[in-house]
């Protein structure tokens, strides 16, 4: 999916319709795994955090209400598609879209955006760098080192965004601007948008209950 | 010693790094425009990062030190005293040679970055590693700095050193040049004669150079040495 819009798009439908029912995870999955680089984003240790805590939240909700496999199904699927999100967006696209979709009052929001998935990467970077630092020290990741570590997530993040508001400053930003987004669209956009549609419909219950009257 | 790195593949996204090349004892530069993967080459080299081809093989390297660009990266204590007992050192000399004596029970987030710079190179020098990267040594330090780092590097007695740095000036002398070009690592040769070899030389050595006064080496002394003969 070359087009940002269209991932987007696609991503929040087919999240919704794998929030909805089994049967909207079930075919989420399938469009997941005809996705192009979908392993990339699994492989990330935040994935597997976020993973440990569908399963945890997934037994809570087994052992109180019973409803916890399909908790877990449809919350998996979800985790998948966002990963999935997160590792085919390139810089720069939110802004594009919300400015194609908002006009004038998509410009900030873009920026904030933005903002917000690169201080996303740094902190990815961030973490990456520290376990290399102790690994090198041969010093394990315990209380003792958490609070120095995660103070220097902090400053880290606090110093970046200084530097940016100056940036912004210097270049004289107060509200808005201007930004003429462009898309190029493919054939297999406007199809992964049309499945995607149709995967929605299929997942909400009284919809599909018409299908297999009809059937 | 030799660290030998023999047709490393690596590729993140839409970068890709090529190395093959064999470092021996001595200083070795690594030079490159930003970006052109230094840092990544440095942390393949070190074998922190395992590459995708290819393989990193260190024969007779006991103990390899990675020395990232930003020192934030490295804090893993509290204070500068917990900080420099985490790499297994005496606090008090390393203070005294970075010049931080009587500050060892600070917050060591209170130090700026070229104070925190100096004081984790203090503590890697000290460490003394068969096996030393240094990338970007010089970034965050004044010239004063800059002099001691280049002083230290040269003081070093065995071992290998690799220095990734896009520094034109403060250089200490060096035994091998090598360029990284869009993720690939070329082999200048070993100084003076890698000099007529290495294309993006800084522009006072070009000059030289071009002069037909080629410097005995890289440092800003064997730049002055050279400079001078064109006075005569």
């Amino acid at each position: 999916m070359q087009d940002p819009r269209v991932r987007i798009f696609v991503i929040i439908v087919l999240s919704v319709a794998a929030f909805i029912s089994i049967a909207g995870a079930t075919l989420a999955f399938i469009f997941w795994i005809c996705l192009p680089g979908r392993f990339r984003g699994i492989r990330k240790p935040a994935a597997i955090l976020f993973f440990f805590m569908i399963v945890l939240v997934s037994v809570i909700s087994e052992i109180t209400s019973g409803n916890g496999v399909s908790y877990f199904i449809r919350m998996s699927v979800i985790l998948l598609l966002a990963l999935y999100a997160y590792t085919a967006y390139a810089p720069g696209e939110f802004f594009r879209v919300l400015v194609w979709c908002f006009g004038k009052y998509g410009f900030d929001p873009g920026l904030i955006a933005e903002m917000s998935m690169q201080a996303i990467r740094d902190l990815e970077d961030d973490s990456s760098n520290i376990r290399i630092a102790l690994r090198q020290k041969a010093v394990p990741l315990g209380l003792s080192t958490l609070v120095p570590v995660i103070g220097m997530f902090v400053l880290n993040q606090i110093r970046r965004a200084y530097d940016q508001a100056d940036l912004l400053t210097v270049r004289g930003y107060k509200k808005g601007g201007s930004l003429c987004p462009v898309f190029h669209p493919e054939m297999q956009d406007y199809a992964s948008g049309i499945v995607a549609i149709c995967i929605l419909f299929i997942a909400i219950p009284r919809v599909r209950d018409i299908f297999i009257l009809l059937h | 010693m030799t660290l030998i790195l023999e047709n490393v593949r690596y590729k993140r996204e839409r970068f890709r790094l090529l190395a093959d090349g064999v470092f021996d004892e001595g200083v070795h530069l690594v030079s490159g425009k930003v970006g052109s993967g230094k840092s990544t080459f440095a942390l393949i080299a070190s074998g922190l990062v395992l590459p995708g081809e290819g393989f990193v093989r260190k024969d007779g390297i006991q103990k390899c030190v990675l020395s990232m660009q930003f020192p934030e990266y490295h804090i893993t204590g509290i204070t500068l005293h917990d900080e420099i007992r985490a790499w297994g050192l005496d606090p008090e000399p390393i203070l005294a040679a970075t010049r931080l004596t009587g500050r060892g029970e600070q917050d060591i987030r209170v130090l700026s970055r070229g104070e925190l710079k100096r004081l984790h190179l203090g503590c890697v020098f000290s460490d003394d590693p068969d096996l030393l990267i240094l990338d970007e040594p010089f970034s965050a330090l004044d010239c004063r700095e800059k002099r001691t780092i280049c002083r230290r590097i040269n003081e070093r007695g065995h071992g290998i050193t690799i220095i990734c740095t896009h520094e034109q000036t403060w250089l200490p002398y060096v035994d091998f040049i090598w360029e990284m070009e869009k993720g690939t690592l070329v082999s200048c040769g070993r100084v003076p004669a890698a000099l007529s070899r290495w294309r993006y030389a800084p522009r006072h050595i070009r000059y030289l150079l071009d002069q037909g006064l080629a410097p005995g080496n890289v440092s800003p002394k064997a730049v002055l040495e050279a400079t001078c003969k064109t006075r005569e």
